[in-house]
């Protein structure tokens, strides 16, 4: 249902209105990120500056963002190869054969999503004692794959549903095995659900605070915590603020910009009918 | 002879039925594929989630090691359900809950009701309406903190000035400390929402529309009347999903507030890292910890049952 507009010049005012409130504060932080340290912070604000990046070389080289920004990528990396890999061929599994407690299993990694994180943060900053795994990336990657492993599973097993049963038994009688049809022919066919399921995990991971907060330290922070090492020193490195949290931000943008009908359609799986 | 051939089917299928229940080599293929997955999911899933469960029964205080770790039931939980405390985290979860959620349906319909009008650049202009949703809460909690409501030098103030209004201590008192957070939560929400109502709103078929119109409806009955009861699976698939991803609010209220100016502004989640990471009373940290995922489940519980009674078309 498409409804048309009498108006244009509303329509266009709305649009307008639409993308000042979504993208001004994205904007404005990279703006200013690019801004001299003196500059930054001027009222009223300076709209034509010449750009510089002295910040982000600041930021690198003040603190160790560096390790952070590596941090970050290697546990998100790592939580997205596990949780799909693993994720698909278990939901393969769960979309064709039959066995002892498969809806109730599919039911309950569904409500996994329901979990606030800090009901699993608490126990495995524990457990993480224990082990003497406290402040290292693996702790971390294990405290996302909890999250995004039940998850994979749920969405992956959607997609293999929708792909009909012969086909996996032509695969099968042009001599392949399960497995083979399983990695040839299937999962090549929910390329797209594959991708959508992937930008799950990476947004989830990348974007994720509690869990680095509260699992790290100083060795295997992840960027999301590093950001706030800038909030102690307010009002004077104004620039570095901006520069730190452009940083984080960018690599999530370009990469949602590149894959944006994987993510809309990823997000509205499930939530209509069709 | 009729007698022996129906006691030959009966055993017949007794034993096709026992077979399948224990499964005959073929049919334990299914566990091989699930097996990593199992195992990972119950190292890293069930044992904290477990542990988590256990721990809110103890009385653990991890900075005072003379205190022997006692089983104490549910004293945990009711000594937070009962502490003022706790209780007002509660409502103002709750009630950022009911804010975001309410104003996240709304401003998204509205979103999503432009959006599916066919201008040119919809696609462009849709992929960067929806970009507010991949940031991290922290990133957008930070920028919103130090360039909108800051008093002296944020740009809401700024841009208030030029209208003649007074700077607005933004984070130094309660209620726009509140607004603050409010804001922030709904300008990261609001694209996924917006996403969800138009997906919808695209599968609804004209001739309901046209047929209304024959009868004379105007646009205004025609969005009420018949829009809105029809995507009403939608709009509460859209509301569980807010009301989630509200009532585990941490990252946004944390780095804009802190808190709240003194500890006006602490949210469930908040409390329980508090508890456990800085008062390090584990077990009363882990019994906050499971109230936000009863109240979860009771909230979800709810939504489902709607749902059921819902009739789709």
């Amino acid at each position: 249902m498409t409804k048309t507009f009498r108006n244009n010049i509303f329509l266009w005012l709305a649009i307008i209105v639409v993308l000042i409130w979504s993208l001004f504060p994205i904007f404005i932080t990279i703006f200013t990120s690019l801004k001299m340290r003196d500059i930054a912070f001027k009222i009223p604000p300076l709209w034509i500056f010449r750009p510089v990046f002295s910040n982000y070389k600041s930021v690198f080289t003040q603190t160790e963002f560096g390790k952070y920004f590596v941090n970050s990528i290697i546990v998100t990396s790592s939580t997205t190869i596990i949780s799909i890999t693993l994720g698909c061929i278990a939901a393969y599994s769960f979309a064709r054969f039959k066995f002892f407690g498969k809806n109730f299993l599919l039911l309950a990694f569904l409500c996994t999503r329901m979990f606030p994180p800090i009901i699993l943060a608490i126990p495995m900053f524990l457990l993480g004692r224990y082990l003497n795994l406290v402040d290292t990336r693996t702790l971390l990657i294990c405290a996302h794959t909890a999250l995004n492993l039940p998850f994979v599973i749920w969405m992956m097993h959607e997609f293999f549903r929708m792909i009909p049963k012969e086909l996996d038994e032509a695969a099968m009688v042009d001599g392949c095995t399960r497995v083979q049809g399983f990695f040839r022919v299937i999962l090549p066919l929910t390329g797209p659900g594959l991708v959508a399921t992937a930008i799950f995990c990476v947004l989830l991971s990348w974007n994720d605070f509690i869990f680095s907060l509260m699992l790290t330290g100083s060795r295997a922070k992840t960027l999301s915590v590093a950001i706030t090492m800038f909030t102690t020193i307010e009002g004077v490195e104004w620039g570095n603020i901006c520069a730190a949290a452009s940083i984080t931000m960018i690599p999530v943008l370009a990469f949602s910009i590149v894959t944006r009908n994987y993510l809309v359609r990823g997000m509205t799986l499930g939530a209509v009918k069709n | 002879m009729a007698k022996f051939d129906e006691n030959v089917n009966l055993i017949r299928k007794q034993e096709v039925r026992i077979l399948n229940f224990l499964g005959t080599r073929k049919n334990r293929e299914p566990y091989w594929y699930i097996a990593p997955a199992f195992i990972i999911t119950m190292g890293v899933l069930i044992l904290p989630l477990t542990y988590a469960v256990v721990i809110s029964f103890l009385r653990w205080n991890l900075t005072r090691p003379d205190l022997k770790i006692i089983w104490v039931g549910i004293t945990n939980y009711i000594k937070n359900l009962s502490s003022p405390r706790f209780q007002d985290a509660a409502i103002v979860t709750l009630c950022y809950t009911v804010a975001l959620v309410i104003s996240q349906l709304i401003i998204g319909f509205g979103f999503a009701l432009l959006l599916q009008c066919k201008f040119w650049g919809r696609g462009v202009i849709r992929s960067l309406i929806i970009l507010p949703m991949v940031i991290a809460p922290v990133v957008a909690g930070l920028i919103f903190r130090s360039l909108f409501f800051n008093t002296s030098f944020g740009y809401i103030n700024y841009f208030l000035s030029l209208l003649g209004i007074d700077p607005v201590y933004w984070l130094s008192e309660i209620w726009t400390a509140r607004f603050a957070v409010f804001i922030t939560s709904l300008w990261l929400g609001v694209p996924f929402t917006m996403l969800i109502l138009l997906s919808g709103l695209e599968s609804l078929p004209i001739s309901i529309y046209e047929a209304a119109q024959i009868d004379g409806t105007t646009p205004i009955q025609s969005f009420f009347l018949i829009t809105i009861p029809l995507l009403k699976r939608t709009i509460l698939v859209a509301t569980i999903f807010q009301t989630i991803s509200s009532l585990r609010l941490f990252d946004v209220p944390w780095i804009v507030t802190a808190g709240g100016p003194g500890i006006s502004n602490l949210t469930m989640s908040i409390l329980a890292y508090k508890e456990s990471m800085m008062l390090f009373r584990m077990g009363s940290g882990a019994s906050q910890a499971m109230i936000i995922l009863i109240i979860t489940f009771i909230f979800a519980a709810g939504y489902i049952n709607m749902m059921k009674e819902d009739i789709d078309f």
